[in-house]
């Protein structure tokens, strides 16, 4: 696959500002002439003539044409399309212009000369390679062919056994356990359960499997490619001695993306609510209003939200969450998200051409999949817990970014979130779709440098941003919602006596994607279809 | 040409998003037909009628679309959004997306099945059998 992925978050010190402040700033920048006008050749060092001819192929360090002076001039143009015929250099060249006009620290990209590179090579160039607390800054560069991109899907619909598995351990001795299922899937139907710890696959050892053959017998066996495969799984059963053969199909299975719908009475008599929220995909928004609704009516004074296997999808989705979580008091007419594009676009989207708008806490349905246009029930909570672990991330950490910048107290239990404060507009350049980092998203109050991820604050060697809560380990030992499972049970405790168990080795952000010790009680990562990388499971 | 990804279905804040809620809105008006149009379920689908709405909507978005196999029989609309690839985490390539996902509602429209693009109010005529839908 031509997959590429890097970096950490760039740390833009010092956004506290308020957006009357942003406003202002936003209006010197139009006065003075802006950065938004259309891209013009822009010296940044020394610099030859440009477009010189010599031995740069025309490459000028420091200047640089309109990317549409390049855009779809193609090395190998397709067929049926507006492709024009090109060659490897403009279509570097396109990328050099476009990266130099959108990326959001242009300013940190060496040029090269692009004659010289592959244009996958030169992509993987183009972007910071500056570090923030030892990491690389920007992990979240890709790209991938246009035609794997551009695939739809019912929502909620896709190929698999309706099993999320969770890989606990990628090496061996690797482990992987279900996460949780979907209803009246095959996985449900075959009676897997959330700790189902898999033994074997197709005959495959999955703790000890060294070969390639091996490991890709495994991947074609946990991650089905198509509807209608059969493959044997050895389990052990959460909390079974012996283990157990089943036989799954894969299929097109429909997920349910809230799931867990609970009200717990407390010992005192308080209600508190619990939901598992895994996908902002259109379809959770109707469940999520059905979700809402209910814990209302149960009169829930506290809600735990359980974020830890979600890993975002439709900002406008957590949007409206947070709104039917904090209720219009703290939220309206302020900004759940704002934008923040590279300093060459401080008033207008440079994609859509839109003026820069903050993204609302939403209060009524927009229409996904629920009634659009319908007010949106709401809990008027002053604060949430939120369950977290390693595949929290994007929109999900918008949840709670977007709920602590109206003063809602968000307290975190789990395990240190992705830090993904970023978003792209992904672009299509002769059959490659392009990702790369545009725009920095920030709360109400400015804040968005959480690219080390949110932690609960006693968690062991954390570089992110510390919040209330506690550093837990995720509980495979228990169904999700039971309060006994060990991170519910922990939000529960915290709330009523403000105190943590002992933070849990394994769960700080170090531990969350490395090889792991044996014997680390640790947050796993939860891979759902389709997977970019055409190996998940991995040889040593 | 080097384009964006569906620039159509970008959001953009407020306006963009009840943008589509008015588009919803305006596309519920229906037709210019003397006969009101109802919402429609497919009744007794088959591999046929799932290749043939597949199809349709496929060649709508121009490109490939995964349905279940009970789309527009349970209900009469259908929500088609990116299949979005994942990470080596696996979490959403993107996770913060703005694109607005389609939504489709099957009609009787004077005893025919129809099929209607709601962001464009495209209508596709299906060979499928539908029924009303219930409420």
């Amino acid at each position: 696959m031509t997959i590429k992925h890097r970096p950490r978050a760039g740390l833009v010190q010092g956004i506290t500002r308020s957006w009357a402040w942003l406003a202002l700033a936003v209006a010197a920048a139009c006065g003075g002439g802006g950065g938004d006008g259309p891209p013009a050749p822009q010296p940044q060092g020394p610099s030859n003539a440009p477009g010189a001819p010599g031995t740069n192929g025309g490459w000028s360090p420091g200047l640089f044409l309109p990317s549409a002076s390049f855009a779809g001039q193609c090395a190998a143009p397709r067929p049926g399309t507006g492709d024009l015929q090109g060659s490897v250099l403009t279509e570097n060249n396109w990328l050099r212009s476009w990266s130099n006009e959108l990326y959001l620290w242009y300013d940190e990209i060496e040029d090269r000369n692009p004659a010289l590179y592959s244009t996958p090579q030169y992509f993987d160039l183009l972007k910071t390679f500056q570090l923030v607390n030892g990491k690389p800054k920007d992990r979240f560069h890709f790209m991938l062919p246009t035609e794997e991109w551009e695939r739809f899907t019912q929502s909620g619909s896709d190929t698999s056994y309706g099993v999320q598995w969770v890989i606990v351990r990628n090496d061996p001795p690797r482990r992987v356990v279900a996460g949780y299922t979907q209803p009246q899937s095959p996985a449900a139907n075959a009676g897997i359960e959330r700790g189902a710890e898999v033994l074997e696959v197709d005959g495959v050892d999955l703790a000890t499997a060294i070969t390639p053959a091996e490991v890709d017998a495994l991947n074609r066996g946990l991650f089905p490619a198509a509807p209608g495969e059969t493959h044997r799984l050895l389990i052990r059963d959460r909390d079974a001695q012996a283990p157990r053969e089943v036989e799954l199909t894969s299929a097109v299975v429909t997920t349910v993306p809230v799931q867990d719908v609970k009200t717990v009475t407390t010992a005192t008599g308080e209600r508190v609510g619990y939901l598992h929220f895994t996908d902002h995909i259109a379809i959770a928004e109707r469940l999520l209003v059905e979700a809402v609704t209910t814990l209302h009516d149960e009169g829930v004074t506290d809600l735990v939200l359980d974020l830890r296997y979600n890993g975002g999808g439709l900002l406008a989705i957590a949007s409206e969450l947070a709104f039917m979580i904090a209720g219009p008091g703290p939220t309206a007419g302020r900004a759940f998200e704002l934008s923040r594009f590279n300093d060459k676009h401080t008033a207008t989207n440079p994609v859509t051409g839109l003026p820069l708008a903050p993204t609302p806490f939403f209060d009524r349905a927009i229409g996904f999949s629920a009634v659009p246009g319908a007010p949106l029930p709401t809990l008027n909570l002053s604060r949430v817990y939120v369950i977290t672990g390693a595949t929290t991330c994007s929109a999900s950490e918008s949840i709670i970014n977007g709920l602590r910048g109206v003063g809602v107290e968000v307290i975190q239990i789990g395990g240190t979130t992705c830090g993904k404060p970023y978003g792209y507009y992904p672009r299509d350049n002769c059959g490659t779709t392009y990702f790369s980092i545009q725009l920095q998203a920030v709360n109400e109050q400015g804040f968005g440098d959480y690219q080390d991820g949110f932690s609960p604050q006693n968690t062991l060697g954390a570089d992110g941003v510390l919040l209330p809560g506690c550093s837990v380990a995720d509980d495979f030992s228990k169904a999700l919602g039971d309060p006994e499972e060990a991170r519910f049970a922990a939000a529960l405790d915290h709330r009523a006596s403000g105190t943590c168990p002992a933070p849990a080795a394994g769960v700080g952000p170090s531990g969350l994607f490395k090889p792991l010790d044996a014997a680390s009680v640790v947050d796993g990562v939860a891979p759902k279809s389709p997977w970019l990388e055409s190996r998940i499971l991995v040889e040593p | 040409m080097a384009r964006e990804s569906d620039p159509r279905r970008a959001l953009n804040g407020l306006a963009a998003a009840f943008g589509i809620a008015g588009a919803v809105a305006a596309c519920a008006n229906g037709p210019a037909s003397a006969e009101p149009e109802v919402p429609a379920v497919i009744v007794d689908p088959t591999p046929q009628t799932r290749a043939e709405l597949a199809g349709v909507i496929s060649a709508a978005l121009g490109a490939p679309v995964t349905l279940a196999d009970d789309a527009l029989a349970g209900g009469s609309v259908l929500v088609v959004e990116r299949r979005e690839p994942r990470d080596a985490q696996g979490r959403p390539l993107s996770g913060r997306s703005l694109e607005a996902p389609e939504r489709f509602r099957l009609v009787l429209d004077r005893g025919r099945c129809v099929l209607v693009r709601e962001a464009t109010d495209e209508r596709f005529p299906l060979a499928a059998t539908c029924a009303p839908a219930d409420g």
